[in-house]
């Protein structure tokens, strides 16, 4: 037999709220908790017994049903109870990490680490699975819900002549026969607001504006510009980043909802260093799929290096803004480009 | 105050060292089952608060189950995800949850309170909120729809009734609170704390007017553009600069309001919240927050805890404590613990 476990507790019975204080003795042969006071003894059934975690220095509770609870102060006799009992092996293992500052500094650098992981790796891959379960006919209603929207806002009509977009139509079309392209539409439209660019809507929207068009100066720099676009498309780009953004919202609430007070000052700012660092690499996604697709339709990869050249014209710049500049980047992206031979050896 | 009255303090025995290793750990545990271990971080959190506050040598305990509080904290996630993808894809889907947030509002309000009351307790008798969803709608969507149409002129006395709400329908055992405050007072906490924030910009502004002249309206030009801007950049960094004071003196008198005008039969309170030590409190914890990249902030939490209940005192008309809340259990059944099985999902509002 194990030496016998009795501490002194206050008893409070749940009714009247004036504390008792009694001798508790664990009896291990019948399994009943005795609670004595002055001669009296009032036995609780072990089923009715429920040790209180250990938390800190706080008094402990044990938890008696319906015949109140026990507060006492005698940790190493709790502790023994609550192994007789077969409780509490769960929450002593938290409270003996709790009782460290070296598993603290363990715990400080873990989170620091998971957080960080979490934010770089997890969350884009959480959405890259996420996306699948978005049904194409959702993700189309929601491109041309977003076309109209940007129409309102941001797009009027192209000036381009009608036989310039359906020769563009045509080229595209043609080089999909070589090179397989996810479902998309082609649009044109002129925007002062956003210039020479080009975007791919969820749904396989692609917008080229009025500006795109006149900066080219090869039919094959568009059909390169469409070939990143498809990537985004193929990609479910467009979704992915929506999903992405959700999760670092969900997670921040995760980490900070218990720590409160700054989250609601900080949840902001993480969203959006996080939304440009996955942009970049969707980017570079979508630069291969590009790289891919040029070499299977038979175009030289250099076009887009041509055009992405252009549309960057700070590009061999010496401005000296270098820390902030994301043109390093853009070096980069037309580096790889330039480097691919002309046209892939089977065309 | 009768002669028989008696004061009983409230202490907290928490401590920032003790605290930061709960907390960090709390967190780890939390990151790495991705967020399943949070209901169980909140109910330490919790229970630490609640067992270092002790009142007459006896302390508070927290008795939720976890499980109410991650189903709580599922659905919560739920709804959040549901706003945040709702609002890239379909802005007017996204406005029409806010709505039904904004309409479901009085009721999550009142289950809140009431999950946190009744899984309080204190010396084995548990606490309860005794709101009513009808009176809670009055004040959370009425009188606040009101007080947006009459531009405030109704906020104070929005905070007074909830106050009153709030304050005066809580019960421990069987002793139910009441609130006895009056709409005036906040009244006047609210006009002090607007002329607190609006006297400095004045008398900012009409010192820089002293020294650099009035703004001709007739003048034009480069040069009065940016003497009208440098009007509106003293204004509205006097307007900062005064924010934590206002913020300060806000709060404490509005605690101060709180707890002397609540009663349990015959137990009041007194609060000796000082507008000066809050404004401290909140200006060292932020400071010392940043400067320590968020470390700080269990310590803040202790203090912050420390300071609120530490100077917050309990009156017992009629003499001795025990007896009233010895009274307080009389003809309850058991613990109340059935109670917690049919209200046993926690919306997760705090």
């Amino acid at each position: 037999m194990t030496a016998e476990i009795a501490f002194a507790a206050e008893h409070f019975d749940g009714v009247s709220s004036t504390a008792q204080p009694v001798v508790t003795v664990w009896n291990a042969t019948v399994r009943v908790l005795e609670l004595r006071r002055e001669g009296a003894v009032r036995s609780i059934p072990a089923a009715d017994v429920r040790i209180g975690d250990r938390l800190g220095g706080a008094r402990r509770v044990i938890y008696l049903a319906d015949a109140g609870e026990l507060h006492s102060d005698d940790h190493a006799a709790v502790d023994a109870l609550a192994s007789a009992l077969g409780q509490g092996r769960a929450a002593a293992e938290v409270f003996r990490l709790e009782s460290r500052y070296s598993i603290a500094l363990l715990a400080l650098l873990l989170s620091l680490a998971v957080a960080g992981a979490g934010l770089r790796y997890g969350v884009p891959a959480a959405a890259e699975h996420a996306v699948r379960l978005i049904p194409p006919s959702l993700e189309a209603n929601i491109g041309a819900r977003g076309l109209a929207l940007l129409d309102e806002l941001a797009f009027s009509p192209s000036t381009l002549p009608v036989t310039r977009q359906d020769a563009l139509r045509q080229r595209l079309a043609a080089a999909c026969r070589l090179a397989d392209c996810p479902a998309y539409r082609l649009e044109f439209r002129a925007s002062k607001r956003i210039g020479a660019n080009a975007l791919a809507l969820p749904g396989g929207i692609l917008v080229f504006t009025d500006g795109i068009v006149q900066l080219a100066r090869h039919d094959d720099e568009l059909l390169a510009v469409a070939a990143h676009e498809l990537g985004h498309v193929q990609y479910r780009h467009g979704l992915r980043q929506a999903l992405a953004a959700a999760g670092v919202v969900l997670l921040s609430e995760v980490m900070l909802g218990d720590v409160s007070g700054i989250a609601d000052l900080s949840s902001g700012l993480p969203v959006v260093l996080l939304q440009s660092g996955y942009t970049r690499s969707m980017e570079r996604e979508a630069d291969a799929h590009a790289l891919a697709w040029m070499r299977a339709a038979c175009l030289p990869p250099r076009r887009f290096a041509d055009v992405l050249q252009r549309l960057d014209p700070v590009h061999d710049e010496a401005k000296g803004a270098a820390l902030f500049s994301t043109h390093p980047e853009t070096r980069q992206r037309i580096k790889v480009f330039q480097e691919q031979e002309l046209v892939s050896s089977d065309c | 105050m009768s002669e028989q009255s008696r004061v009983y303090p409230f202490q907290f025995t928490g401590s920032g060292g003790e605290y930061f290793r709960i907390w960090i750990v709390n967190l780890a545990l939390t990151l790495l089952t991705l967020g399943i271990y949070s209901a169980w971080a909140k109910v330490r959190r919790k229970r630490y608060f609640n067992n270092h506050t002790l009142l007459d040598g006896h302390h508070f305990d927290y008795l939720a189950e976890p499980l109410a509080i991650l189903k709580g904290r599922l659905i919560a996630a739920a709804c959040l995800l549901l706003y945040v993808l709702s609002g890239k894809m379909f802005p007017l889907v996204s406005g029409a949850l806010l709505l039904l947030f904004f309409l479901a509002s009085p009721w999550i309000i009142v289950r809140a309170l009431q999950f946190n009351a009744r899984n309080s307790s204190h010396r084995g008798l548990r606490f309860d909120f005794k709101g009513e969803l009808g009176e809670s709608v009055r004040i959370f969507i009425g009188i606040a729809l009101l007080a947006s149409l009459t531009l405030g002129m109704l906020l104070p006395y929005l905070l007074y009734r909830k106050t009153a709400f709030i304050a005066g329908h809580h019960a421990y055992g069987n002793l139910d609170a009441s609130f006895q405050g009056r709409v005036w007072p906040f009244y006047k906490i609210a006009l002090i704390s607007l002329l607190l924030l609006v006297a400095p910009m004045l008398l900012i502004i009409t010192g820089v007017v002293a020294l650099m002249g009035i703004p001709s309206l007739h003048a034009s030009g480069p040069g009065a553009a940016a003497v009208v801007f440098t009007y509106l950049l003293v204004g509205i960094l006097a307007f900062y600069a005064a924010l934590p004071f206002v913020a300060g003196y806000f709060s404490a008198r509005v605690a101060q309001l709180t707890f002397r005008g609540t009663q349990f039969g015959s137990v009041g309170f007194d609060s000796r919240h000082r507008a000066r030590s809050l404004i401290w409190l909140y200006a060292s914890n932020l400071v010392l927050i940043v400067m320590t990249l968020g470390l700080f902030i269990p310590w803040a939490q202790i203090r912050t805890a420390r300071y609120w209940i530490g100077n917050l005192t309990v009156i017992a008309q009629h003499g001795d404590l025990g007896e009233v809340c010895a009274a307080a259990g009389e003809g309850l059944s058991a613990t109340g613990s059935e109670m917690a099985d049919v209200f046993d999902v926690d919306i997760g509002l705090a």
